[in-house]
């Protein structure tokens, strides 16, 4: 087996170690043991019960919307070619943030929760739909991002419209928590909203990987390397757009998986831009469930969000990347 | 018969014309030198072949075929580009750099084979560039990026190869050996355009001479007769010292008669 195919296989027996070990923790103390009679008896006790209908969909959604994340991360890095790229850059993040947020202000937090799901997705749409019309004759590198900093600021601009109109402070409350990007109390349907979006999304970034290490030489001599350069940055802003879209219409705003895990995979497993994906989808899984347990930690006051928890690991630790890789930043 | 032949090329880019009704040929087995001033379209002409620009006008004959119905994956079979001062992205090594021109030939996900790292390896002994290999190329100096980005042309193993200034950024033995290089790629067979500043050596390198000017073809053929005392006046506002050596023409170019020292 060589290096890049190990170093896979043991961050995807690593992932699963961390999902059966997130299982255990939550409200009621559970072993290893009740998790695993849960998970394989078809025994309908309580345990059983809080293992596979609440605690497993939570993990496996936090693991999807990792993936996601990790994975259009580096996919944009690598289109892009900027080390500084992530998912946030095209504007979906800022525009499903603004769907879910209208959503909350409508009232639909208490009478149909899915609801604010489908705004963010929406609103994540809506925003690839603008990006992909505004760059439609000039798809360079510097357009995309201007355009997405420009969706980012309009999505924003509008979520500040909502909460300023807003009368209700428990709304405006509820706007702000469910920015912060939670796992909590995620169930099955939440699940299954997300992983079409999240499967077609990948499904359109599938083979991108030798394209993308052509684009590693500058798009005139990839072009002439049979990248065909029009198609490869459609097939991965949509696929992005609607993956990260999902993942945040059902966790919230969840920052700097897409941004650092793609630097975690450059030092610790292969610098190469296309065979950056698989390991970045898998480490960015890890990361969010590793980030999940943290937010179960005990703490004075409303439970921690996973987005805090990210924002507060990932901004050190993006830090510390950029000192130590200063050379891949230039 | 040419192998390839530009025919009434136009392109604008905005609103101005930066090629206007070009023609130009090249067979296989010629090294074909694009010459010019600064902004006479030399450029814009090898993207406009490689189908890298749009053209208002004017078509691209391969081989009798119109290069608008191949394919870009078609294409990047025939052509290889090693484009002026190139972009290096990520601290990725020279010998994988070099391998990238392998990846016309290779599926999505096929990795090289034993025939292609070969291939490889021989680029980068021709452009003495082995003793890179393991280094990042965004730690080499730009004449041994230049090196690093022709081998990974020449790795593509394509029939036609196209070049924009080579050897800008080479010291003198490596200007030489990449003219020898390109030469040598010529005499295999391979059809060679290569745009040059440098005109002693589009003199003593090149079968054939493109000049344009201001976005025109202003002659195409020998080098003798394209690099004549009024071209050089007229098109570069030089003159030119000639003289023989060991039966090779040289041309050093001066402004002396213009009264500047």
């Amino acid at each position: 087996m060589n290096k890049y195919l190990r170093d896979n296989v043991f961050l995807g027996l690593l992932l699963l170690g961390v999902m059966l070990f997130s299982l255990i923790f939550g409200r009621v103390d559970m072993s290893l043991a009740d998790v695993w009679q849960g998970l394989t008896g078809g025994k309908d006790d309580s345990v059983s019960i809080i293992v596979r209908e609440l605690r497993l969909p939570r993990v496996i959604l936090g693991a999807v919307v990792g993936a996601a994340l990790g994975l259009s991360g580096a996919a944009l890095q690598g289109m892009l070619r900027n080390p500084l790229a992530d998912p946030g850059v095209i504007g979906v993040t800022a525009s499903a943030a603004f769907g879910a947020v209208l959503a909350i202000h409508l009232g639909f937090i208490i009478s149909f929760p899915l609801m604010i799901s489908f705004f963010a997705m929406a609103g994540a749409l809506v925003a690839t739909a603008i990006l992909l019309f505004i760059s439609a004759r000039d798809a360079s590198v510097l357009m995309l991002i201007l355009v997405g900093l420009g969706i980012s600021s309009l999505a924003t601009a509008l979520i500040s419209l909502v909460m300023n109109l807003s009368e209700s402070p428990i709304s405006v409350r509820d706007m702000i928590m469910w920015m912060l990007g939670s796992l909590e109390n995620r169930t099955v349907s939440d699940l299954w909203f997300a992983l079409p979006f999240i499967g077609f999304g990948w499904l359109l970034m599938l083979n991108v990987g030798q394209e993308l290490n052509a684009l590693s030489v500058g798009e005139d001599t990839a072009k002439t390397m049979g990248v065909n350069i029009k198609q490869l940055k459609l097939r991965i802003v949509v696929g992005s757009a609607i993956s990260v879209g999902a993942a945040v219409a059902v966790c919230g705003s969840i920052g700097f998986v897409g941004l650092i895990v793609p630097h975690m995979v450059r030092g610790l497993i292969c610098k190469e831009p296309g065979r950056l994906l698989l390991p970045s989808g898998l480490m960015g899984a890890l990361l969010l469930t590793f980030a999940d347990i943290l937010t179960r930690v005990p703490t004075p006051g409303t439970p921690l969000h996973i987005g805090v928890v990210m924002a507060l690991v990932g901004a050190p630790a993006f830090l510390f990347i950029v000192y130590k890789a200063r050379e891949a930043m230039r | 018969m040419s192998d390839l032949k530009v025919a009434n090329l136009s392109l604008e880019v905005g609103t101005k014309e930066i090629l206007k009704d070009v023609s130009a040929e090249m067979k296989c087995g010629e090294l074909v030198g694009l010459i010019g001033p600064n902004g006479a379209g030399k450029s814009s002409l090898l993207k406009a072949i490689l189908g890298l620009q749009d053209c208002v006008r004017g078509e691209v004959m391969l081989e009798g075929r119109d290069l608008n119905s191949l394919s870009i994956k078609e294409r990047s079979k025939l052509f290889a580009y090693a484009a002026q001062g190139a972009p290096v992205h990520w601290p990725l090594t020279a010998e994988y750099i070099v391998g990238l021109g392998r990846a016309p030939h290779l599926n999505p996900w096929q990795r090289m084979g034993v025939r292609d790292l070969e291939i490889v390896e021989e680029a980068l002994r021709k452009t003495d560039c082995t003793h890179l290999k393991e280094q990042s190329v965004t730690t080499l100096s730009g004449g041994e990026k230049a090196r690093v980005l022709l081998a990974r042309a020449l790795a593509s193993d394509t029939p036609y190869l196209f070049a924009d200034e080579p050897v800008a950024s080479l010291d003198p033995a490596h200007q030489l050996q990449v003219m020898d290089i390109l030469k040598n790629e010529a005499e295999a067979g391979k059809g060679v355009m290569v745009v040059l500043h440098d005109l002693g050596l589009a003199l003593r390198y090149c079968d054939r001479l493109i000049l344009l000017h201001e976005g025109k073809t202003i002659g195409q053929g020998s080098a003798e007769e394209i690099l004549s005392d009024e071209n050089l006046d007229q098109v570069f506002g030089v003159q030119a010292e000639r003289w023989k050596n060991k039966g090779r023409d040289f041309l050093i170019v001066h402004n002396l008669d213009k009264g500047v020292a």
